[in-house]
């Protein structure tokens, strides 16, 4: 034992047969890859019919949440404005606008950068990768703004996503929405979580 | 068969086809309450840091394994990517990360079991410190108790600790997310006497504490009467040796286990906190594990109590866990030649503790030193007597001491390494043993990563290997005497593993996951009982004698594993996986006889052999479907292709067959439907083919399986 500090007995990295045996394995490896090219070329191919995700169940969550919340202006028109330049999302409420607009109630969809025109709308949308933003927006008073980072609730959005064991759930920060001139029925508190 | 995979995941991708456009329809006539049940697997926290992990990793759901049928945690294990799941008897498995199993070959039964993983409780290690393998019925929770269950493959002992050789599998307790009363109860019972039932009544008083008091039970009967028969050769209904007769009893229990469990939280503030548990359990499990006298087959009685504290004090996290046991791995004795009888009756009680501090020393540079200390303490006085000898005849104590290092970088914004080390000091054998682990990942863009990893690991020491002392000396005739003589080694180098592997994966899209590994594993260090020649004055040909030595033998094994998360829509998930490998043994011997006992057949005579002990192909498919709120679909599937084990008894009859396992297709179907809220009714299908071949040395033919039951959560 004295011959090894703290008893240890090898500290080699790479053990010369270990190397070896790594070289003549190099053809066994290329029969490996063919394995992946396959693997590769058939998880390409599920992708082309994946059609809704995530983001397009969001967007019927805003769609609802319309049907709960009274804004100022009663002309029926709900104008959802996206602050990001995200072309999955936006697809998504347009596919959702096109689905659930009718004549009386009708949903637009309109991207835009800058936050301060968000009192423009009804609603804006922050995508989780524009969080950022939600500063910006300022104290709005007749615009819902609806996010989806954690502890954005707290940080002044309206609404905001979170998932909770693999599912959706949604945050209503009570203090902003009593301020403002939105009423939101007690049937969408209920389903929210109040922070 | 790999063929049959592919066309099988084709299929159902095509059947799933037409469904997409007509459920994303659906999607929008949905109400507020029914959105907020939809399953969103793709976008997850959890989901986001496993995707980022440098290791290869796998994670299932409680929701996934419920969604599956599966009925205890080793079945479940049937669902995650590179796992070789085997089921012996009913509700008793065999489980393996990769394989790497009996090495040796002709490894005496519980040898062959899995030593080299390990499993651990929200953090704790559960493996069994005699013999080293897992005795899946021996943990004190159920899936009742589980949130999801983590799998770590290949060597990561310097960030998990020894034993991690091939792997981890780390099962995560589910905690209480709201105040008030939570209640989850399950139960179901089937054909076979199969029963399974948990009930968990949780109460979270306010943001800071909450307890949880949680049972659990499984009873189940074989789906076989047959006995694997040494004297008879074969499979038989009935001994013919009436003395086997007297101890298999009762041939139709194959598991009856029980657990109970406390867990309380105490979180002082965001960044202290406490957690205590306590557990109880018992279990009696009839399937082939240590070989007696008569048969493979026996049954292991178990049981044990521990408590476990754990603590969060900012940057500092610790634990300090308890267990004591009795254990008695063999109902039936093994019979010395002198009518001496041979129990592996044993107490036990181990301590497992460790601190670790968390320097965040800036934002892209973190370093982890720990330090853990865990003492092993087996005995066997209790059972042993003039006439009944044990394994240990003694009481032994292996101390472990070790240091770890973990230091995380992200060198840029796209590259990230990990290197970890860690010394293990064990009292016995008196060395101390590096590993270490160096993993890189880099993200090619923020769907798609290629991740790398060097490690090596060693496996623990454990007590038999060290300790094994039985020495029986009796009359041969003429005044000579014969010796039963078997002995543990403490000098014996522990098991290594040394892996290399690539890895790659992609978020082909928000809901396409793929995710593939190459993997090149070498082993070290193999040991086993070798047979040697009686010591003098004892006749040679009268005894018995052997004791753990090291073989040269070193396993290659190379692989690949690729898998896939595919959730075409929120009511569909699609996840096919499946790893090929192949393992070859250099320098295995052609027996396990020392040269001075046989010197023409000896380990020194030793060749190149692929080891078909582990499947060269396995993996699994799991398709659910979730029509509406209300209603729950699912289908899944295991395969192994075919296998050939081997045990000591082979040594002296080659022509045995109890070993040769032919390959296996299982599959399954679960279909749940809520009739409140709450409360949930299904149907469960096991092995709906009725594949009844058997799929481990010498156990039992399971065949198709039908469960009905009710779950409740509030």
């Amino acid at each position: 034992m004295s011959n090894y500090v703290f008893g240890l007995k090898e500290i080699r990295l790479v053990t010369p047969t270990f190397a070896k045996d790594l070289r003549t394995k190099t053809m066994k490896a290329q029969v490996l890859l063919k394995v992946w090219i396959v693997a590769l070329l058939f998880g390409m191919a599920t992708t082309s019919f994946a059609q809704s995700n995530s983001d397009q169940v969001k967007t019927l969550f805003v769609f609802n949440f319309t049907r709960y919340i009274q804004w100022p202006d009663k002309s029926g028109e709900i104008k959802i404005g996206i602050l990001c330049n995200d072309a999955d999302i936006f697809k998504a409420f347009q596919t959702m606008a096109a689905k659930k607009s009718t004549a009386s109630s009708k949903i637009t969809v309109v991207q835009f950068s800058n936050p301060t025109e968000a009192a423009n709308y009804q609603m804006v949308y922050i995508p989780e990768n524009n969080s950022n933003a939600l500063a910006a927006t300022g104290d709005l008073k007749n615009t819902l703004i609806i996010t989806e980072k954690d502890g954005l609730a707290k940080k002044g959005s309206c609404i905001n996503f979170i998932t909770e064991n693999g599912k959706i759930r949604f945050e209503i920060n009570k203090s902003r929405v009593d301020n403002s001139n939105l009423k939101i029925s007690n049937q969408l508190m209920g389903l929210a979580i109040l922070v | 068969m790999k063929n049959i995979l592919y066309i099988l995941i084709g299929a159902v991708l095509l059947l799933a086809m037409p469904a997409v456009a007509q459920e994303s329809d659906d999607l929008f006539e949905m109400s507020l309450e029914d959105l907020m049940q939809i399953d969103i697997y793709s976008v997850s926290k959890k989901k986001e840091s496993l995707f980022e992990a440098p290791l290869s990793s796998s994670t299932i759901t409680i929701e996934e394994i419920r969604n599956a049928g599966a009925n205890s945690i080793p079945e479940a294990l049937r669902l995650v990517p590179g796992v070789i799941v085997r089921e012996m008897t009913n509700g008793n498995y065999d489980v393996h990360l990769r394989g790497l199993d009996n090495l040796t070959r002709y490894s005496d039964a519980s040898t062959a079991g899995n030593q080299i993983t390990l499993v651990m409780i929200d953090g704790r290690p559960v493996f069994n410190n005699n013999t080293g393998g897992i005795i899946w019925e021996s943990l004190p929770v159920d899936l009742i108790d589980v949130e999801r269950i983590e799998v770590v493959r290949g060597p990561s002992a310097p960030l998990y600790g020894p034993n991690a050789v091939s792997g981890v599998v780390n099962i995560i307790t589910k905690d209480i997310d709201q105040e008030g009363l939570a209640v989850r109860a399950n139960g179901s019972a089937g054909t076979d006497n199969t029963q399974v039932a948990g009930l968990s009544l949780g109460y979270k008083v306010n943001d800071k504490v909450d307890f949880t008091v949680s049972g659990n039970m499984q009873m189940r009967d074989r789906l076989d009467t047959r006995y694997y028969s040494y004297a008879d050769g074969d499979y038989v209904d009935q001994f013919s040796d009436p003395l086997a007769s007297s101890f298999f009893t009762d041939n139709e229990l194959a598991l009856d286990k029980k657990g109970i469990n406390l867990f309380t939280n105490y979180n002082a503030t965001e960044d202290i906190k406490f957690g205590l548990q306590v557990g109880y359990q018992n279990s009696e499990a009839q399937k082939p594990f240590r070989r007696n006298t008569f048969s493979p087959m026996s049954t292991q009685t178990l049981e044990s109590t521990y408590a476990n504290l754990s603590m969060e004090l900012k940057n500092l996290s610790g634990r300090f866990s308890y267990i004591n046991g009795e254990d008695n791995l063999n109902s039936v004795p093994t019979f010395l030649p002198n009518g001496t009888q041979l129990t592996l009756a044993y107490e036990y009680e181990n301590i497992d503790t460790y601190l670790e501090y968390d320097f965040q020393v800036n934002e892209d540079f973190s370093i982890r030193p720990g330090i853990s200390y865990q003492r092993s303490t087996y005995g066997d006085d209790k059972f042993t007597g003039s006439s009944t000898l044990g394994g240990l005849n003694d009481e032994v104590t292996i101390r472990t001491f070790s240091a770890s290092i973990r230091a995380d970088y992200a060198v840029t914004d796209k590259l990230r390494v990990i290197g970890a080390g860690r010394i293990d000091r064990f009292t016995s054998p008196e060395e101390a043993y590096f590993s270490y682990q160096l993993a890189a990942t880099y993200d090619i863009n923020d769907k798609n990563i290629i991740r790398a990893v060097y490690a090596k690991s060693n496996s623990g020491s454990f007590m038999a290997q060290n300790f094994l002392n039985i020495s029986e000396a009796y009359p041969v005739g003429g005044g000579f005497e014969g010796i039963f003589l078997y002995n543990g080694n403490q000098n014996l180098e522990l098991f290594e593993n040394q892996l290399i592997e690539l890895g790659y994966r992609s978020k082909v899209k928000e809901n396409l996951e793929l995710n593939l590994e190459v993997f090149y594993q070498v082993t070290n260090n193999s040991n086993d009982i070798i047979l040697l020649p009686a010591p003098a004055p004892y006749v040679n040909a009268a005894s018995s004698v052997g004791q753990f030595n090291n073989l040269n033998l070193r396993a290659q094994q190379w692989g690949a594993t690729v898998s896939v998360n595919y959730v075409p829509t929120v009511k569909w998930q699609i996840k096919p996986y499946v790893t090929v490998q192949q393992t070859e043994t250099d320098d295995m011997p052609v027996n396990l006889s020392s040269a001075q006992l046989d010197p023409v057949n000896n380990i020194t005579v030793t060749s190149t052999e692929d080891n078909d002990q582990t499947p060269t192909v396995f993996g699994g498919l799991y398709v659910n479907y979730k029509p509406s709120s209300k209603l729950n679909i699912n289908l899944n599937s295991y395969y192994m292709a075919e296998q050939t084990q081997t045990s000591a008894y082979d040594l002296a009859n080659p022509l045995n067959t109890a070993g040769d396992i032919e390959s296996k297709y299982i599959v399954n179907a679960k279909v749940d439907y809520s009739i409140k809220d709450n409360i949930s009714v299904f149907v469960n299908g096991r092995n709906l083919l009725n594949n009844e071949s058997v799929e481990y040395y010498a156990a039992d033919r399971n065949g198709m399986m039908l469960l009905g039951g009710a779950s409740l959560s509030f």
